[in-house]
């Protein structure tokens, strides 16, 4: 709404006037590589939790693809997309504020685009919220332990069967258990390391 | 939102601590003895959606007195410390998951088909690392920004009524930006006037400085006619301060007033008070002003939760490289001038009552 309706109008232009020291730079100095950094250790986060789950739910017999690890990677595919969308929402967004009021048409187009994405995302988060809860109710509440669901048949379709007992599949299920565990350990730990590297307390107050 | 997208989530958390840590890196380079306190005010600000005002040069006077000071450092080591309370929690969930792992690998071929807690534990463990993280990225809500500021006032108004202020306040950006932590637009951008030739002036200056006022009236004033352009001359007020040891510290005291004031009227404007505020006053005397809700691309700057702080990563750090341009080339005019406060109020005052620079 407000970037097709009042982008002309919109977001204040700057006149610093005789105090004119601000760099008209798009971005201000920083900005680029910060959310760079910040999306590749979230993007770390979020797959290293997500897939190790998903790894969990995909090597329980029946191996392949079924209603959990399919909404477990649903999930995780969403919040990446959120992510990206906010993102180029940020920088559309900045570009609108801060091209002059002449080139109207790039103005308006980035503003338009940085609202739908930033409507979008918000959208795709609360379908997402729900459908995580959802499923965590369904999951524990044995809802999910049907046919369908145990077959695997999103992944395997015609092939499916449901397993009667594990027999064969534990050496699997344990191998595929640590190795999920390890992988989602490894991202949370890079992930806290790298933010307990970044979070330095600040300096003493000094007096020059 | 957090929930629905923890990779959004962990981007702000990420994006918090970076911001941070540049403000602390920048500042560095400025030879001021208010720097780490003009860093750690800036890094609170990162939760408010701000904007510089035109006249925003006059937050190169943000030389920040003890009050204040003190309050953001007590309330930075209050939001830093863990309490058993928080410690206690945290490690029940992890002592919770521990188990729920545990029981996982013990019970392998008993364990129902829908491969329990293993998978959705995992699924939520963002959720602790934002939790432990955002301990240790220090983060101000609004409500504590809001009591810091109305204590700070207080104090600076009792201040304030003792001490005159000096009506010129704007400084003119005259160097280049020296530090290294601006970008080369930044140095480039800097025209540079004429030291001497602004010395020879000194004289035309003396007529400023009659037309005295304390400082609650000019507070009063409907608009400040340093602050506007097209006002006349003879209404600028101007006045020598007492003496004192330090003549920055006598300067800050008018600087900490504007600085507090235009601090609770952003900090209220936060809070939801903008539209009446705005539609009451004019935004001229501040230096930080609310961004205007209705003219902005992206509402998520107006929720004051910490997650969103991705939405305001562009406003926050172009404001902090203006205040930072501005502190510094405030801090090189003082070191060549020599301190000598004479020289030093003169040149504000010609600064702020001429408008010979107007084609810069």
């Amino acid at each position: 709404m407000s970037g097709t309706g009042s982008c002309l109008t919109g977001p204040r232009q700057k006149n610093w006037g005789i105090f004119e020291a601000r760099p008209t730079g798009v971005f201000p100095p920083g900005a680029l590589n910060s959310m760079l950094t910040a999306s590749i250790f979230a993007l770390v986060l979020q797959c290293g939790t997500t897939a190790a789950a998903a790894i969990v739910a995909v090597f329980t017999p029946t191996v392949g693809l079924g209603c959990r690890s399919l909404g477990y990677i649903l999930y995780g595919g969403i919040a990446l997309l959120i992510l990206f969308l906010t993102i180029v929402s940020t920088l559309l967004a900045r570009i609108s504020e801060t091209r002059n009021e002449r080139s109207t048409i790039v103005k308006c187009f980035t503003a338009f685009i940085a609202t739908a994405f930033h409507k979008i995302s918000h959208l795709l988060a609360f379908i997402n919220v729900t459908g995580l809860i959802l499923l965590s109710c369904f999951q524990f509440s044995n809802f999910l332990d049907n046919c369908y669901c145990n077959a695997s048949v999103i992944g395997r379709g015609t092939d499916s069967y449901v397993a009667g007992s594990y027999e064969g599949w534990i050496p699997t299920m344990r191998n595929s258990r640590i190795g999920a565990t390890i992988l989602a350990a490894s991202s949370v730990s890079i992930y806290m390391f790298f933010l307990w590297l970044i979070s330095t307390p600040p300096p003493a107050v000094d007096d020059l | 939102m957090s929930v629905g997208s923890p990779a959004l989530a962990a981007y702000s958390l990420v994006l918090t601590a970076l911001n941070a840590r540049l403000v602390y890196r920048r500042v560095q380079h400025i030879r001021d003895g208010s720097r780490n306190t003009v860093a750690r005010a800036l890094v609170s600000l990162q939760q408010v959606p701000l904007e510089l005002t035109k006249d925003a040069r006059l937050l190169a006077f943000i030389s920040v007195g003890d009050q204040w000071r003190q309050e953001i450092v007590d309330r930075l080591n209050q939001r830093n410390a863990w309490s058993i309370d928080t410690g206690s929690s945290v490690a029940w969930v992890i002592i919770a998951f521990v188990f729920t792992l545990v029981n996982s690998f013990v019970s392998l071929d008993k364990s129902s088909i829908a491969s329990g807690g293993h998978a959705v534990g995992i699924l939520w463990l963002w959720l602790l690392c934002l939790v432990i993280g955002w301990f240790w990225v220090p983060t101000f809500t609004c409500g504590e920004l809001r009591s810091a500021v109305g204590f700070v006032n207080q104090k600076a108004a009792r201040k304030a009524a003792r001490r005159i202020r000096i009506g010129a306040h704007r400084v003119v950006n005259y160097t280049r930006a020296k530090f290294t932590g601006l970008s080369r637009r930044a140095r480039r951008a800097r025209p540079v006037t004429d030291f001497v030739h602004e010395e020879n002036e000194k004289v035309k200056e003396g007529s400023v400085q009659e037309g005295t006022k304390p400082i609650g009236q000019e507070l009063g004033a409907k608009a400040n006619p340093l602050l506007n352009p097209s006002h006349n001359q003879s209404t600028v007020s101007f006045q020598l301060l007492p003496e004192s040891h330090h003549g920055y510290d006598q300067r800050s005291a008018s600087a900490d007033l504007a600085t507090n004031q235009s601090i609770v009227s952003m900090a209220r404007s936060a809070a939801g008070y903008s539209i009446a505020q705005s539609s009451i006053r004019p935004d001229r005397d501040r230096l930080l002003i609310s961004k205007d809700p209705f003219n902005s691309l992206n509402r998520d700057e107006f929720r004051l939760a910490a997650t969103f702080n991705y939405s305001r990563i562009m406003g926050y750090l172009a404001l902090v490289d203006d205040v930072l341009i501005a502190l510094d080339n405030l801090t090189n005019e003082k070191h060549k001038v020599g301190l000598s406060r004479d020289v030093w109020y003169r040149k504000l005052s010609h600064w702020s009552s001429t408008e010979e620079l107007g084609d810069l």
